[in-house]
């Protein structure tokens, strides 16, 4: 063999393994499952883009190596926030003002609090902000959580219990749906109604909560409980917002991941800016009513998969660009730390974590969320499962729902303390 | 490499299409509303409670032993919702059997024998004749505790028109403004949810929602069409087994009958009322009018001569006919007075003391009141007077922290209430008595004082409570610490124990083992010492109690 041929050769020789590293490197396949059997494998690897270990936070993969979360992949579709919620947000930019010395917002009326695209990483309030830009939810004007269960669950044995409730939250301010954005005389944020209506032994119980329109977030929330067993409410205290929510593993400040505002925390960090894997484009079915009292019911769920907490191994995460804010809450708080992964555009919360005073690492957030439209066309995203594992007792509380926003016939008149008593029966 | 990536290329655009596709026609085919659901929901519970006595109740010679079962009873409830286009129906049927104890045989026992001697046997509360009928679900009407139905009109009409309970006021454990139904206090008492002792009565309810006024108004009929043992509170006056110390075994209903058609006291006789609620300045307040039955029975007594002369034999010498009508019983009759209530109801959360004030107050004009005769084995059968009276409640509840000392998994709701009756125009030369037959004169205050607090552990499965009240008038009270374990969805168990304690009872006679009696000083029979001294927890003397309950929903 001639040298020509020989170097032609070694040419080709070379130019194949550099097509093969460059191979290497090139995108996961799409539909690819990430378990702890080849993670290390593909961590390296890129989806659009991306390097897919960058995308895992450290809990997560954790979770993949220690606990059977597993990802299967695909790629990101655009999301479309109503353009109303998105104009809004640039018309009131001119009114929006954050005060340093008390971490309060005034003259927010719609939309977001403040634009993502002026976020600058430097500014020290830029997690207050951001988190403020949680009260300007993406439901629309009236979330109904239709069918929403809260699904019990041991990370040995699977399913405990299931409660199925009737739920609905009328907005106050920031309404977008065609009518006046603000409702009242401007002191409520908003209205929940919650029933329960299985298993016998709850149904028929009620509560109903007003959440006041408080810059400061110090006027606690107003609740009442109806109970069917003694046919009459009963108002309650208002310091609930860092109680449990009943028997369930989440707070009522983890309603969303995060539901307090940022004055009620003492400090609020952005911390990051990154893309993670997140299941933010997930079906439409999330409670499937004609399967009630099988793991089939809640279809996104991973019921019959140990340790039974996670999503449904079938379903798909995305890449999503997101924020990563850290909050440090009250000494009084059951957590010293909790961290957030929210969508950038839109304040739209996928994954978070949650750490003891101790700093370890305690529980873990898994929401998925999807697009939907509303009985007026408002285009809203909002979630649909939540997974609230707490990592301590192997114990999770699971919620699904076949969310719809701005349903018809729903005014300010009927979330309130007299429907409880008419949907508790 | 490049024919595979190409491939992927192919496979991923492919797959993103047909996602895409899929997605799109998923979402079409899912757009699906649950509203307007015209299926018919049924859920229920089978229950079981088995009690056992941890006291010796007085006239049943308790020749059982603690592990006796005193109580076991089984009970079967439907609860089933349907709905057809704009109208909710409502029906909640429930069954109940027991098993006839050795205690309750005693009891039976006792009955027959103190009905024999008055060759006399009362019919039991539920009108039939066989002993365990006032323990049992006997007919129809009697299974279907409600069925109603309810609608809208418009925005602000809600109609509610059948068979249900309605529920006003506030207070805990006793009844300022939850007057509008009785209770049968004959099966359960203290450890049962209200809803399962309340009787239902057939009524029309409409609620009138005025948010420009912030609140919204209820209206009630009932326009008497229930039958008469619907009206009132039912008490063991036949000697049943929550009859009071030292009737067990005692039928008065063997003397006398309850009378639902008197003078002022008919059941046929429309009841009705009005409320408004609403709320002003973060203040949750109600002002209501009720007409309605007083909730305990009264006495009404016959004369002392003619057909009245049994009163003197127990030491009654004067009545005083009701309403101008003496009656034609052996003793008299038992009857519910209508009386006319007008109270109102407010609450209010203290931020600074993270604590709810609630007070309810209720006045009662000519309330009625049994008198008289106090002297004799019968306190209070002389005759009825009325008093004017106030009953105010006072309740503060407050969120215990109970995270940190007790290890629950969230914090505990504790509540501590004052519950006060007060005659206004008080005099105790009225001679009036607390209970008739029993000879605590009544005070000018009668104040009772309850605590509780409830606990949940792993998250809510197992859930501890105390319950705890004291007569602050006349001492005495009760202990209730209960434990509810949650299996799952189906599977409930509740385990309690009901303790009474008291400073004072009206104590019966020793029985001798031959004919079970023994003469009263006054020569008419067991009807128990003279006395002055026992208020209400005297009357659950020897009562205290274990209750195991075990219940399978679906």
């Amino acid at each position: 063999m001639n040298m020509m041929k020989r170097s032609l050769l070694a040419a080709a020789a070379l130019f194949g393994v550099s097509i093969g590293v460059q191979a290497m490197a090139a995108e996961l396949a799409e539909h690819t499952t990430i378990s702890k059997d080849n993670f290390d494998q593909v961590k390296d690897l890129t989806f659009e883009g991306h390097r897919v270990g960058d995308m895992i936070p450290e809990k997560m993969e954790w979770a993949i190596r220690e606990k059977g979360l597993t990802i299967k992949v695909k790629h990101s579709k655009p999301i479309e926030m109503d353009p109303k919620y998105m104009k809004a947000t640039q018309d009131g930019k001119k009114d929006v003002k954050f005060d340093p010395a008390t971490r309060q917002v005034t003259g927010w009326k719609a939309g977001m609090f403040f634009d993502p695209q002026d976020i600058d990483m430097k500014d020290p309030y830029a997690g207050d902000k951001l988190i403020w830009n949680l009260r300007a939810d993406t439901y629309g004007a009236v979330m109904d959580l239709r069918d929403i269960c809260w699904v019990f669950i041991n990370g040995d044995s699977g399913v405990e219990r299931v409660q199925r409730w009737f739920a609905q939250r009328y907005y106050m301010e920031g309404r977008l749906d065609g009518g006046p954005i603000s409702r009242g005389d401007g002191t409520i944020m908003q209205k929940t109604v919650l029933v329960a209506y299985s298993p016998q032994d709850i149904k028929g119980i009620g509560i109903f909560t007003v959440r006041y329109n408080d810059a400061s977030g110090q006027r606690p929330d107003d609740t009442w409980a109806y109970l069917r067993a003694a046919r009459r409410d009963r108002r309650l205290t208002g310091s609930a917002w860092m109680d449990p929510i009943g028997g369930t593993d989440q707070l009522y400040d983890d309603w969303d991941i995060w539901d307090a505002v940022p004055t009620k925390y003492k400090s609020t960090k952005l911390v990051g800016r990154q893309w993670i894997l997140a299941l933010a484009n997930v079906d439409e079915l999330s409670v499937d009513k004609s399967k009630i009292g099988t793991p089939e019911e809640f279809p996104q769920q991973g019921l019959s998969e140990a340790p039974y907490y996670f999503p449904a191994k079938r379903m798909e995460w995305e890449p999503r660009e997101v924020w990563v804010i850290e909050g440090v809450p009250p000494d009084e708080h059951p957590y010293g730390m909790k961290k957030i992964w929210m969508e950038v555009a839109w304040p739209r919360p996928y994954y978070g974590e949650a750490y003891d005073h101790q700093g370890k690492f305690w529980k873990m957030f898994i929401f998925q969320n999807r697009p939907d439209i509303g009985e007026d066309g408002y285009k809203a995203i909002m979630p649909v499962d939540g997974h609230i594992i707490d990592f301590k007792k192997n114990h999770a509380t699971n919620w699904s729902s076949n969310m719809k926003s701005n349903p018809k016939s729903v005014d300010e008149n009927t979330v309130s303390l007299k429907k409880l008593y008419e949907v508790a029966q | 490499m490049k024919n595979i990536k190409h491939l992927r290329l192919i496979s991923t655009v492919a797959t993103f299409a047909l996602t895409m596709f899929m997605s799109a026609d998923r979402a079409h085919a899912l757009e699906w509303s649950d509203g307007g659901d015209d299926s018919l929901k049924v859920g229920g519970w089978v229950r079981n409670w088995t009690g056992f006595n941890l006291d010796r109740v007085p006239g049943s010679q308790m020749k059982d032993k603690w592990w006796d079962p005193a109580m076991v009873r089984n009970e079967l409830l439907l609860d089933m919702d349907a709905k057809t286009g704009p109208v909710a129906w409502k029906f909640i049927g429930r069954y109940d059997r027991e098993v006839q104890t050795d205690y309750l045989a005693q009891l039976h026992h006792l009955t027959t024998a103190i009905g024999s001697e008055f060759n006399h046997y009362g019919t039991s509360i539920s009108g039939g004749t066989n002993y365990m009928d006032q323990y049992n679900t006997t007919s129809f009407l009697q299974s279907a505790r409600e069925f109603y139905s309810t609608f809208t009109l418009g925005d602000r009409y809600n109609f509610r028109i059948g068979k249900q309970q309605i529920v006003w006021g506030e207070s805990d454990f006793f009844h300022a403004m939850d007057i509008i139904s009785g209770f049968d206090y004959t099966n359960r008492l203290f450890f049962e949810n209200n809803e399962e002792y309340r009787k239902p009565l057939m009524m029309a309810k409409i609620n009138i929602d005025m948010p420009e006024l912030d609140g919204n108004l209820d209206l009630f009929v009932r326009p008497g069409l229930d039958p008469g043992n619907s009206i009132g509170s039912t008490y063991a006056l036949n000697g049943g087994r929550w009859a009071v110390t030292p009737y067990q075994g005692v039928d008065f209903t063997a003397y006398n009958q309850y009378n639902y058609h008197a003078d002022g006291a008919n059941k046929n006789d429309p009841t009705f009322g009005l409320r408004w609620k609403g709320d002003w300045h973060e203040i949750g307040y109600s002002l209501a009018y009720i007409k309605t039955f007083n909730p305990d029975p009264m006495v009404a007594p016959a004369s002392t001569t003619g057909t009245g002369q049994y009163l003197t034999t127990f030491g009654v010498n004067q009545t005083t006919p009701w309403r101008g009508k003496y009656s034609t019983q052996a003793l008299g009759d038992f009857i519910y007075p209508e009386i006319e209530a007008y109270g109102g109801s407010a609450n209010y959360y203290f931020e600074s003391l993270d604590s709810v004030f609630n007070v309810e107050s209720v006045y009662v004009p000519n309330k009625p009141y049994n008198y008289g005769a106090l002297n004799s084995s019968l306190p209070g059968w002389a005759g009825i007077k009325g008093k004017d009276t106030m009953v105010d409640m006072l309740r503060v509840d407050h969120q215990v922290h109970t995270q940190d000392w007790l290890g629950t998994n969230r914090p505990s709701l504790s509540s501590v209430q004052v519950f006060d009756t007060w005659i206004l125009d008080y005099t105790s030369k009225d001679q009036i008595v607390q209970f008739f037959s029993m000879g605590k004169q009544e005070q000018e205050h009668q104040t009772y004082i309850t605590y509780f607090i409830l606990l949940n552990y792993f998250g809510d499965t197992i859930n501890p409570s105390f319950v705890a009240g004291i007569d602050a008038s006349n001492g005495g009270g009760f202990l209730i610490p209960a434990v509810d374990f949650v299996f799952g969805d189906s599977w409930r168990l509740k385990l309690e124990a009901d303790v009474f304690f008291d400073n004072n009872y009206k104590s019966q006679y020793a029985y001798n083992n031959t004919s079970g009696l023994k003469a009263n000083p006054l020569g008419a029979g067991p009807i128990g010492t003279t006395e002055y001294q026992s208020g209400l927890f005297g009357y659950f003397h020897g009562d205290t109690q274990f209750v195991a309950r075990i219940t399978r929903q679906f």
